[in-house]
């Protein structure tokens, strides 16, 4: 059931280095810089996102995730979620308006599988990035990099995502698109939408709470992303896998990592969720497929390395 | 960079022998476009591995780029911790690394990460990881 939840919003990464995070972020992914706040925190946004800002680098000595946000309808839809998350039982802090520049009041909670997540109703509006609101041209001609379009979701590990999901269906009104479940009938990943994507957030479970797997950014085309993966090449980035397809949502995707060790994707197409949709489930023995649909084989890398 | 490539095909022994013919051929009087690269001898003692690292590389590509598998990668950018050593004997600089994976008490014992490990002389290494 729909609680008023609208999309991701924006994620904040912790980077080593701002010069190299930057050099990733910005002129590889292709993202807008588009701020900097009086704690050094770095804003940045895919170009055809309207909000101000999709992603917060800050500067620290260990890399991964802080948070993410999700936007939701209005304020009263906040205020609603704000009592029913302490009422579910997670540690809940309110953030002022303004903590992050050009966003209003966040309301903070903890998950089962050790990640912070925030909502929050009101984010100056930009715009997308350097074409007119009006009789809008097809694309900016200066994009660099990648020219990513926006911040699409991330996939993150911990512990208990039974209870994340719990909480995401109940409280936040995620459906649960897709699964994989092993032999004995256990949940060990699912992809959860709030709109009509194949994932707006996915968990894997895992003993370490709050890890960060990948943030991932999307193109148009394969065409976009077979340029991502020779940008990848010609930079001589730390390349996971890819250029594939994966099983679970189908999308057609390349991973990388930031200067930090932090995971990027960016990808394209996939699957398409309606709240009337039964979950699409992957059985562990199948998992190879289910995550590179054409090797067919698990890589020890992508299932294990996170920050 | 063909001899570079040539070291995939060979054993250690023979990837010394073309190492001294690499050296060779970057000296400057022989007109290349390559620069001199001091490189060093990196033996990781408990898989009996050697290869051999430039100044300007870290451990971990070095490692790679010579096709040798006795250290994991993972992320190689200092953050997810899956390639963590420790130095036994030689002389190093380390580029920035997590601090969730070499604590300040594990660096001054000489436990580093080997993607943020740069060479300044022949190392002698441990790697302990499965």
């Amino acid at each position: 059931m729909k609680k008023g939840v609208m999309r991701p919003g924006h994620i904040q990464i912790r980077v080593l280095d701002m010069k190299e995070a930057l050099e990733h972020y910005r002129d590889l992914l292709g993202l807008i810089e588009v701020d900097t706040d009086s704690q050094g925190r770095v804003y940045l946004k895919g170009w055809t996102e309207i909000d101000k800002f999709s992603v917060v680098l800050r500067l620290a000595d260990e890399p991964g995730m802080d948070f993410v946000g999700y936007k939701v309808l209005n304020n009263e839809t906040l205020e609603q979620l704000h009592q029913e998350l302490i009422d579910f039982g997670c540690n809940v802090e309110e953030i002022p308006t303004g903590e992050l520049n050009g966003c209003g009041r966040r309301i903070r909670f903890d998950s089962p599988t050790g990640h912070m997540f925030e909502i929050y109703a009101e984010k100056e509006q930009t715009g997308k990035w350097g074409i007119a609101d009006v009789n809008p041209e097809a694309w900016p001609r200066n994009l660099k990099g990648m020219k990513a379009t926006r911040f699409d979701h991330c996939l993150l590990y911990g512990p208990n995502i039974a209870g994340t999901l719990d909480l995401f269906q109940k409280v936040l009104g995620f459906d649960i698109a897709e699964q994989v479940v092993d032999d004995k009938g256990f949940r060990v990943a699912q992809f959860l939408t709030v709109g009509q994507k194949a994932h707006d957030v996915a968990f894997i479970e895992h003993p370490e709470p709050g890890k960060l797997h990948h943030a991932s950014f999307l193109l148009d085309t394969w065409e976009d992303v077979l340029r991502a993966a020779d940008l990848i090449s010609m930079e001589d980035v730390s390349i996971d896998i890819g250029p594939t397809r994966h099983g679970l949502t189908h999308g057609k995707t390349i991973y990388f990592f930031d200067k930090s060790g932090n995971r990027s994707e960016v990808f394209c197409c996939g699957d398409y969720h309606y709240p009337d949709h039964p979950t699409v489930t992957w059985t562990a023995d199948q998992l190879g497929k289910a995550i590179f649909y054409h090797d067919r084989v698990l890589n020890e890398r992508f299932l294990t390395v996170l920050t | 960079m063909v001899i570079l490539f040539l070291f995939d095909f060979f054993d250690t022994g023979t990837t010394v022998a073309l190492m001294t013919v690499a050296i060779t051929l970057n000296k400057p009087e022989w007109g290349g476009s390559m620069t001199t690269k001091q490189l060093h001898r990196i033996e990781v003692v408990n898989r009996n591995q050697v290869f051999y690292c430039a100044e300007d590389q870290v451990l971990l590509i070095g490692m790679e780029r010579q096709n040798i598998n006795c250290i994991n990668v993972g992320c190689r950018g200092g953050g997810c911790g899956v390639c963590k050593v420790r130095i036994i004997t030689g002389e190093y600089e380390t580029k920035c690394m997590s601090r969730a994976h070499i604590s300040e008490a594990e660096e001054k014992h000489n436990y580093a990460l080997a993607c943020r490990v740069l060479p300044r002389g022949d190392l002698l290494i441990e790697y302990d990881k499965q």
